[in-house]
């Protein structure tokens, strides 16, 4: 996280016992002797990007639904102000509704700000929704190397190896 | 009446201890996941530095802080040469089990003990000592007449005080301190937010061994200090923490003065050879009805 | 059932094995290592107690040293105040100890890691008070007398001589032979199976049907059996009484357990005769370099507690893991 590289792990990896307030401090801390000041800055801008985190700062993580879990571990690494992030599996265990938003708010932070976005992502159709580029992986092996909008559009590859 | 009072003044003041012992005995578990059964070999040993230091003619705040010094510089060691080589080894079919995960700390905090008491046998013999208070022990004047407990005892209790305010607003209100719950709580995530973990778990350890040599500092005027004298605090204090709930420092405080009092009126009301009894009688009544304790989390029984 | 009688056989080739060896070393040794090798299987018999408790069914106990107390006393109690022969007063200090087992078993089967370590200490503590408190039926600090005695006739008649600690060698060997008996059978059963579950994978245990809380409160009663076993031989070496049974005696035990292996009866072996002899190892590895007495005094707890540490961090399993490393029963 020192280097730069924000990682959110599967399974919306928050600490259920911190609040949420916690939690995304939490990922700001090696910043704090250095740089108080934008860290306040980051974690509003977080806030706005998620205005349900911010209404619910003091409760319990654990106390979340699914869906506020995954967008607080996300938070968490946002705040460190990332140059890169490492999104494992955000949809999982999901609804799709969800899952939409969150990867559009994602999305639209990546488009606003620079941010590079590694998504690592079982369910193709959201990821190459927004993806610039994409690597398909079937068993450890690099199948394909495209740009998304190639990948979208090759149809072959998309029932051979996506399902769709 | 006089008795119940000066029992309930000497159950406070040897509370606070018991409660010193017991936050000590939380900070470890909660920065670090271990239940230090060294905790008070830690702070005999530091304390026998302070009753040299004095016997040398320094003054007894110097000795003090240098106790405390040495307090935290034991625990930082004992982290580093023992526990941290502990958690790294994994590739034992003994550490297989769950059940022998938890216990094997207990075991090396038991041989820490070991190695503490005979070095402390080696280098100051079995001699008991103790030394002054830095306050006046005799029984404070109130209005004219003697009351049953003394400046050192409103001087221990006003420490204790300090301390548990003070590593209250430490773990809720600093960074550090968040960093030291997250590591405890949750030490994959934490690691994933940039917290060195390694750093933050050595840093209970330093403050639990501060904790702990604060204890024996400040019982050790009025009982004599021998390598084994502080064994029973430790029971105590560990029944303290149980009692107000192993993950929680302000429980930890309450346990000790419950136990204080409860060790006070066994003394006066019973036989001291009760108290250990009694102390078991609470721990068991304690643990059957209200595992967590008074202000533990239902959540938090880690094996 | 072959393979459990074939279990069984060998079981019982070894005891026999280990009760030859150490019969023959009884006439090969001078009276104090007689002595010494008595305490040793005394212990042996202890730290088999911790192998089955901790090693096997995964359950600390800081207090296997209380539990000898009470197979002590209970012996004495019998010796003295009901008139019972020695060996009438060992079955009653097991039937004591497996009592105390059940209420210790019943305190403790809910609890677990450093719980049910300071729960066990905090007993070990209690259980000798008890002693100094009710000084008029336990002797108080100064404790009771029991003693092994003259050896019989028959035996003096077919050695000729039996010396004192040969004596107190020959009398706890029988028993010796039969807690490794016993334990080997446990180990090697679908009881120590059981146990083993419940050490390594408790909760699918309980969904497979074995009755945990009940399993966890029968092993401690079993192992306290061995405990009180250990502790009543201890007792007659010659004094029942707090001094004799000091929380320290726990430590040794799990120390002795560690050391050799806390989950083999050969590491239970190894660990009582390195934590027995380890004084006299000391005084004879020093002698060239003759320390102070101090130093002297409080060398082999030192030694013993340094070891018990590198142990737990280098090597947990103990000798007896190191020098085996293909897994047997464990």
């Amino acid at each position: 996280m020192r280097l730069g590289i924000a990682h959110v792990p599967e399974g919306h990896a928050v600490i259920s016992q911190l609040s949420v307030e916690e939690n995304i401090e939490m990922g700001a801390l090696f910043r704090m002797r250095s740089n108080k000041a934008d860290v306040r800055i980051a974690i509003q801008e977080i806030y706005q990007l998620f205005p349900r985190l911010e209404e619910r700062k003091k409760q319990l993580a654990g106390s979340l639904s699914g869906g506020e879990r995954q967008m607080l571990a996300i938070s968490r690494a946002l705040v460190s102000r990332p140059s890169l992030l490492l999104l494992d599996e955000p949809s999982l265990g999901l609804a799709p509704l969800v899952v939409e938003q969150i990867i559009q708010t994602v999305n639209d932070l990546c488009r606003n700000t620079g941010l590079t976005v590694l998504l690592v992502e079982q369910n193709a159709n959201t990821a190459l929704g927004v993806a610039d580029h994409g690597i398909l992986l079937s068993l450890g092996t690099v199948v394909a190397d495209l740009p998304a909008a190639q990948m979208k559009a090759d149809v072959a590859l998309r029932a051979a190896y996506l399902g769709y | 009446m006089d008795i119940f009072l000066s029992a309930i003044f000497a159950g406070t003041s040897r509370g606070a201890i018991y409660a010193l012992a017991a936050l000590g005995l939380v900070l470890v578990w909660r920065g670090a996941g271990v239940v230090n059964f060294a905790q008070m070999g830690q702070a005999m040993f530091s304390t026998y530095i302070a009753s040299t230091l004095i016997a040398q003619n320094y003054s007894y705040w110097i000795a003090f802080v240098v106790a405390l010094i040495s307090g935290g510089a034991l625990g930082a060691l004992v982290d580093l040469l023992v526990m941290r080589p502990l958690n790294r080894k994994r590739s034992s079919s003994v550490l297989d089990s769950p059940a022998m995960r938890s216990t094997v700390p207990v075991i090396a905090s038991l041989g820490i003990l070991g190695v503490l008491q005979a070095a402390a046998g080696m280098i100051w013999a079995a001699e008991e000592r103790g030394f002054p208070t830095p306050v006046n022990s005799l029984g404070l004047v109130i209005n004219g007449k003697i009351m049953p407990f003394t400046a050192f005892d409103l001087f221990v209790i006003g420490i204790v005080f300090v301390t548990l305010v003070a590593t209250t607003y430490f773990f809720k209100g600093t960074g550090m301190g968040l960093a030291m719950r997250a590591s405890a709580l949750n030490p994959e995530v934490a690691r994933l937010s940039g917290i060195r973990i390694g750093f933050v778990r050595t840093l209970s350890w330093v403050i639990s061994g501060v904790a702990s040599s604060l204890a024996g500092l400040l019982v050790t005027p009025s009982a004599n200090l021998s390598p084994n004298t502080l064994d029973l605090i430790l029971i105590i204090g560990f029944t303290a923490a149980v009692v107000g709930g192993l993950d929680s420092l302000l429980g930890s405080v309450i346990g000790g003065f419950v136990l204080g009092l409860l060790v006070a009126f066994v003394n006066v009301y019973d036989a001291p050879e009760d108290i250990f009894l009694a102390i078991l009688v609470v721990l068991l009544t304690v643990l059957i009805i209200r595992p967590q304790g008074i202000l533990g989390s239902k959540e938090v029984r880690r094996v | 059932m072959s393979k459990a009688h074939s279990y069984g056989r060998t079981n019982l080739i070894i005891s026999i094995l280990f009760a030859a060896v150490v019969f023959f070393l009884s006439i090969k040794f001078d009276p104090y290592n007689q002595g010494q090798l008595a305490v040793a299987l005394m212990v042996f018999i202890g730290v088999l107690s911790i192998v089955l408790l901790t090693g096997t069914s995964g359950q600390i106990s800081l207090g296997q040293g209380a539990l000898m107390a009470v197979g002590g006393f209970a012996a004495a109690l019998g010796i003295l105040n009901l008139g019972l022969s020695i060996w009438l007063a060992i079955a009653l200090a097991i039937i004591a100890a497996l009592l105390a087992g059940l209420l210790l078993g019943i305190a403790a089967a809910r609890l677990s890691g450093p719980y049910l370590a300071g729960t066990t200490l905090v007993i070990a503590l209690a259980i000798p008070s008890l002693a100094t408190r009710f000084e008029s039926v336990f002797g108080g600090d100064v404790g009771l007398n029991i003693a092994f005695g003259d050896p019989p006739a028959w035996l003096t008649s077919l050695m000729s001589e039996v010396g004192y600690e040969q004596w107190q060698l020959l009398a706890t060997l029988p028993f010796a032979t039969l807690a490794l008996f016993f334990t080997s059978n446990i180990l090697s059963s679908r009881t120590g199976r059981t146990w083993r579950a419940l050490r390594d994978h408790e909760i699918a245990a309980s969904l497979a049907g074995i009755k945990i809380s009940e399993t966890k409160i029968f092993v401690f009663v079993i192992s306290s059996g061995f405990a009180g076993l250990a502790g009543v031989l201890y007792g007659l070496r010659g004094i029942v009484g707090p001094s004799v049974y000091p929380i320290s005696l726990s430590l040794l035990l799990l120390a002795g357990a560690v050391l050799g292996g806390i989950r083999s009866i050969l590491g239970a072996l190894i660990g009582s005769i390195l934590v027995v002899f380890l004084p006299d190892l000391i005084e004879w590895a020093s002698g060239s370099f003759s320390p102070s007495e101090q130093i002297a005094n409080y060398l082999p707890a030192m030694i013993s507690s340094i070891l018990l540490i590198l142990t737990v961090v280098l090597n947990p399993g103990g000798i007896a893991h190191g020098l085996h490393h293909k897994k047997r029963h464990h």
